[in-house]
């Protein structure tokens, strides 16, 4: 034979190896960066780490929402079945006969169990059928009473049917393996009971508990058996079924304490299936969860709008992930995606702001979240941490609102709304807006009806329900009216100040009012006949005739300017587009909802410029938050735009906003700063009751302005605006009440009444007095 | 001195055994790497099976070749016993597979890797002399002796096994004399009849079949596919495709799928011996076996792979350079069949784990973790190196 042949031989050989060493060029230097991201993408798993959530805390640094660490006491029935041996007993005798035993059950009989197994005869455990229920069997003697006995078994099975007689006891390593059973299940018992009395669960509880779980797995199991109609191998079926849902953990009790932790750290290997979960929950401290609570809001699952966003762009980055070249655009993606997925995606599991503040100021409140990425095997077991960043706590947010002055609103407005207030039995829906005029910061905001937090939390679907809308700010926008109150009489101090600036009318002006006129047509009245009246007088006894005739002098425009300058028919921005927060970066989120109307631009026959100045149509629509603003602009001379933030965390305190001086001097401010201190002092005043109420002292420091403004076919609202104290205003306020039929003095001057017993307030007004 | 003609160190062909020190050396540093973690770390069984192989080995070197080539016959007639008799003395595991034999201690046997060497043998003592002719007649004789253990092995079910005899075979009647045009015809059929296989119902079993899919739909391609169908905005059929890929990922692709992940994240210089994240990760399966090539992609990078490509090359050329030098005509056609059966499974096993070829169970030769593998290896490359010292000699009278 040929030695060349032997050539051929080699040549076949190198051919085959260099193709595959250029094989492996491509792969491992022109496809590497491929490769290694998809490598990266496979076994690094991330775990988030959750970042603590910001406070809300009222002026004063009370906390409306905080973040407590809340421990729960979990169980998992795999584990416990399966690495617990009153588990494994349970379970080694529900695969020999069929019966579920309960845990309690288990509690009691497990060391009985165990020596009574020993009568089982091992060709029994070989012939159990399925085959897989025997091998189960097998591995659960195992399990319990050592490797020798379960080996023995098994080879004894091996080698073709044993001998009949022969029983797990006769097995060598069974009077061990039993003895050491014995021993675990002691220390079980001890660490079992030790949990139980320290979580104060008791033991009753816990396998009423464990029992229920388990009973809940083994139905859900026959419902889909069931739903699967008559599969081929039933045991092995329930068994993939139970593999899928007995991982699941179940939540047995919560608000453990930490003793109860530890000892489930301690001692876990003999507390295999329970373990003591501790997370990082958003708490409302009881005391005040009820009080703003609309505003304040809650925080809940991620929306279904997150959840698609999260998944994906998970689906993209693995995607981007296993592609052979990216282009410049697509690495940039890829980059941000990680980011994404990593800090910034909700998990399906997380909390996340839904309503009112929580929701408004999610970014500031939700902080960082912190990861793990970390290299594991499939079956889980950690390799080693890879990269990480810790998470970023929330920032806590402090508000503007005072918790007392919130409170004693709301518990008036409730108290209305009882009927209590005035007696009456029936009561009216209504908001409260009490603000510091000098800086804009909203002390109190309140509005009947109100939803309680557990409301909140459990009953919202019967909330939006609820046809008087108690889920609806009437300080912000339309209650159950569907449509924003017109101010009515209100509006006079600014018609009048119009009427001053545009030179038509005098501080002295005097009109007569002898009940009702006739304009083009219309005939528009006055309450009463008041005769012969001063502007001060007309103000105080809100004489309809008066600026009927100071309208027809003034004409629209001005009015309409002047009531555009208090800041009437535009959104205060009291949150969103909130010129002092957007200088600190802040962009609030949707959550809390300000619903005003624009004022419109129109032509003003005579008719329309006299109903304006009375404040009803064309001026239809204001929220009390606007009444309050403007009634704090004729107190200070500045429209000052209301802020609802105090300060954010590292970001400082929020600055007031660019306020707008009133378009009038300061001598025709003084003329209608008078008249609103004569609506008070005057015996004829509207709101002259509040003397008799408060006191002529308390009475003396406050000036405002009532109104009962018509509404179609309902009963007229009621309102009663102003500032105090009367130099140097502190608070402006606003009450409305929705169609009382009453007139404002008579229905809202009792409401500040109430509210000026409480202390904060008065020390507001009596600042000498302290609180 | 110590030496002299009958000293075993003496006149020893380090072409040969160099390479194969260094093959050693890496797979025990791969065994270390890929079961550090394990409840077992295997290498030093590695170690053990090592030290075996040499025992065994140097029985050879001291019988000599030339006994042992009396024995061909009886060895192969055993095997082939063995093997026929595998169902009934050998322990099947989970997916029902009847390969080895447990010896007991946790030491397994498996025949399939000593047939090899039986046939080789054979083969050698059949063609020595008469060699292979024109006529097609003169390969029945070799036909047959290749035939019956190739199913005799895919049987058990061992398809990889197999595969390597056929390159023994090829090699061998090759240099006995086979005629070009018949060695080409031989070649074609092969490659004809092998895909034939897949369709002709019993040959191969459903697993066999969907590694055969896997590997021609490999999942870079159905990536590409998808992210084209995705450009042109055929989101369904994109997400079809997706859905597909990520079933693959979960199931019979995986594994050769990992092993190119693997082996392409190494790069030019690895990751470093056990950092690699596939590795650590233990999404390769069997990567302390047959898959071990993929861990010294991506623990050694381009470097690593190209050294053990490059050792085994050295390795066959060391074997085929003692073929080359052997007049003998039985001591050279053992020493193409051996240097067949590791080449061409050495290729086998590169090509499964890169990619280029549907997986089947092949170990590397002297790297992957594996007793009998190891032994019969060994044994083989101790028949070169007693061939090479007496090449001079001829065995038999024609």
């Amino acid at each position: 034979m040929r030695r060349q042949r032997v050539t051929v031989v080699f040549a076949a050989l190198v051919i085959g190896l260099t193709l595959v060493e250029l094989r492996l060029v491509r792969l491992q230097l022109l496809q590497r960066e491929m490769w290694e991201r998809e490598s990266r993408r496979s076994t690094m798993q991330f775990e988030t780490v959750p970042a603590e959530r910001g406070w809300i805390l009222d002026r004063h640094g009370e906390p409306l929402a905080k973040t407590e660490e809340v421990r729960e006491l979990d169980f998992h029935f795999r584990e416990w079945r399966r690495a617990s041996g009153l588990g494994q007993a349970a379970a080694l005798a529900w695969l020999l006969d069929g019966q579920r035993r309960t845990a309690r059950e288990a509690w009691e009989a497990a060391d009985d169990w165990l020596e009574g197994l020993g009568t089982v005869r091992v060709a029994e455990l070989g012939a159990l059928q399925p085959k897989q229920r025997s091998r189960d069997a097998l591995t659960y003697v195992t399990w319990l009473y050592g490797k020798a006995v379960g080996r023995e078994a098994r080879e004894l099975l091996a080698d073709g049917p044993p001998d009949p007689a022969t029983t797990l006891a006769d097995l060598a390593g069974f009077a061990e393996g039993l003895a050491e059973a014995h021993r675990r299940l002691a220390a079980e018992r001890g660490a079992l009971e030790d949990l139980a009395r320290v979580s104060g669960l008791g033991l009753e509880a816990l396998w009423s508990g464990v029992d229920a779980i388990v009973e809940g797995i083994d139905r859900r199991v026959a419902k889909v058996l069931e739903a699967d109609g008559a599969p081929d191998d039933p045991f092995g079926r329930a068994r993939e079924l139970h593999a899928e849902f007995d991982g699941d953990a179940q939540s047995l009790a919560d608000g453990l304490s930490y003793d109860c932790q530890t000892l489930a750290a301690v001692r876990e290997h003999e507390l295999a299936g329970f373990a003591v979960q501790a997370s990082r929950r958003r708490v409302y401290p009881p005391a005040v969860a009820d009080v703003a609570a609309r505003l304040v809001g809650r925080v809940g699952l991620p929306r279904p709008a997150d959840a698609e966003q999260a998944t994906g762009d998970r689906v993209r980055l693995s995607d981007l992930s296993s592609l052979d070249d990216l282009s410049a655009e697509e690495l940039v993606e890829y980059e941000q995606l990680r980011i994404r997925v990593r800090e910034i995606d909700y998990a399906s599991t997380e909390e996340r702001g839904r309503l009112g503040l929580e929701a408004a100021l999610e970014t500031q409140l939700r902080g960082k979240r912190g990861w793990i990425a970390a290299v594991r095997d499939p079956q889980g077991n950690l390799d080693g941490e890879v990269e990480s960043a810790p998470p970023q706590r929330g920032l806590n947010v402090t508000l503007s609102i005072d918790l007392q002055l919130q409170q004693a609103c709301e518990q008036t407005l409730q108290r209305v709304l009882d009927g209590r207030l005035h007696g009456r039995g029936e009561g009216w829906p209504g908001a409260i807006v009490l603000l510091d005029p000098q800086t804009g910061q909203v002390l109190a905001m309140a509005s009947a009806p109100m939803p309680t937090r557990s409301q909140l939390e459990k009953g919202y679907g019967a909330l939006e329900q609820d046809a008087l809308g108690p889920l609806y700010d009437r300080c912000l926008g339309p209650g159950s009216t569907k449509n924003l109150p017109p101010p009515g009489s209100t509006f006079k101090p600014f018609a009048a100040l119009a009427a001053l600036e545009a030179g038509r009318v005098s501080a002295g002006q005097s009109f007569e009012c002898d009940g009702q006129i006739t304009v083009g047509g219309q005939t528009l009245g006055c309450l009463s006949h008041h005769g012969q009246l001063s502007l001060q007088e007309a103000v105080a006894r809100s004489c309809n005739l008066y600026f009927y005739q100071l309208a027809d002098a003034t004409g629209g425009e001005p009015l309409h300017a002047m009531a555009l300058a208090a800041g009437f028919g535009a959104p205060t921005h009291l949150l969103r587009g909130n010129a002092a927060l957007e200088s600190l970066g802040i962009r609030p989120e949707s959550g809390v909802v300000e619903k005003t109307v624009p004022l419109p631009e129109q032509e003003f026959h005579r008719v329309d410029a006299m109903r304006l100045a009375i404040g009803q149509a064309p001026l239809d629509d204001v929220t009390p938050l606007q009444v309050a603003v403007a009634f704090g602009a004729l107190g200070t001379g500045v429209v000052q735009p209301p802020t609802l933030i105090a300060a954010v965390e590292g970001y400082g305190p929020v600055p007031p906003g660019p306020g707008q001086p009133l378009p009038a001097s300061a001598g025709h401010l003084a003329t209608v700063r008078d008249a609103l201190a004569a609506v008070v002092d005057l015996p004829g005043g509207t709101a002259h009751g509040l003397r008799a109420l408060v006191g002529g002292e308390l009475a003396g420091r406050i000036a405002g302005k009532t109104g009962t403004p018509e509404v179609q076919n309902k009963p007229d609202h009621s309102w009663f605006a102003g500032y105090m104290p009367r130099e140097q205003p502190r608070v402006a306020f606003a009450i409305l009440l929705e169609h009382t039929g009453e007139h404002g003095g008579d229905a809202c001057v009792p409401v500040l009444a109430e509210l000026l017993a409480c202390p904060a307030l008065r020390a507001l007004v009596l600042p000498e007095q302290g609180p | 001195m110590r030496g002299g003609r009958d000293s075993p160190f003496h006149d020893l062909p380090w072409s040969v055994l160099l390479p194969a020190l260094g093959l050693l050396v890496v797979g025990l540093l791969f065994v270390w790497s890929t079961t550090r973690h394990a409840a077992d770390p295997l290498w030093t069984r590695q170690l053990a099976f090592v030290g075996a192989g040499t025992l065994a080995g140097l029985v050879v070197l001291k019988v000599g070749v030339r006994q042992l080539a009396e024995l061909s016959w009886p060895v192969y007639l055993a095997l082939g016993a063995l093997l026929l008799a595998m169902p009934l003395v050998a322990s099947s595991d989970s997916s029902g597979t009847v390969r080895w034999i447990n010896l007991g201690f946790g030491f397994k046997l498996q025949p399939s890797e000593f047939v090899k060497l039986g046939l080789v043998f054979v083969l050698a003592r059949h063609l020595q002399h008469r060699g292979v002719t024109n006529t097609w007649r003169s390969y029945t004789g070799p036909f047959l002796l290749t035939l019956v253990p190739f199913f005799l092995v895919m049987r058990q079910p061992d398809l990889g096994s197999a595969l390597v005899l056929l390159p023994i075979f090829m090699a061998m009647v090759t240099v006995s004399g086979a005629r070009v045009r018949h060695v080409v015809l031989l070649t074609v059929s092969a490659l004809v009849l092998m895909p034939l296989a897949y369709f002709v119902p019993g040959v191969l079993r459903e697993y066999q079949k969907e590694r055969i899919d896997a590997f021609l739909r490999p999942i870079p391609a159905l990536m590409a596919d998808a992210r084209e169908l995705r450009q042109k905005r055929d989101h369904e059929a994109a997400q079809q495709v997706e859905a597909h890929i990520s079933e693959l990922k979960r199931g019979t692709g995986r594994q050769q799928y990992y092993s190119v992940v693997a082996i392409g994240s190494g790069g030019l210089l690895g990751a470093g011996l056990g950092d690699g994240l596939q590795n650590k990760g233990n999404r390769v399966p069997v990567r302390h076996a047959d898959f071990i090539f993929c861990i010294v992609g991506e623990e050694w990078g381009l470097l690593g792979t190209t050294t053990v490509v490059a050792l085994y090359a050295l390795l066959v050329s060391g074997i085929l350079g003692v073929a080359y030098r052997t007049r003998e005509p039985f001591g050279r056609l053992v020493c193409v069949g051996v240097a067949a059966q590791l080449g061409g499974q050495a290729l086998m096993n590169l090509g499964i784990a890169s990619g280029m070829l549907p997986v089947t169970g092949v170990p590397l030769p002297l790297l992957s973790y594996g007793g009998s593998s190891l032994v019969a290896t060994l044994l083989g490359l101790a028949c070169v190196v007693d061939i090479s010292r007496q090449r001079l000699t001829v065995f038999f009278e024609s």
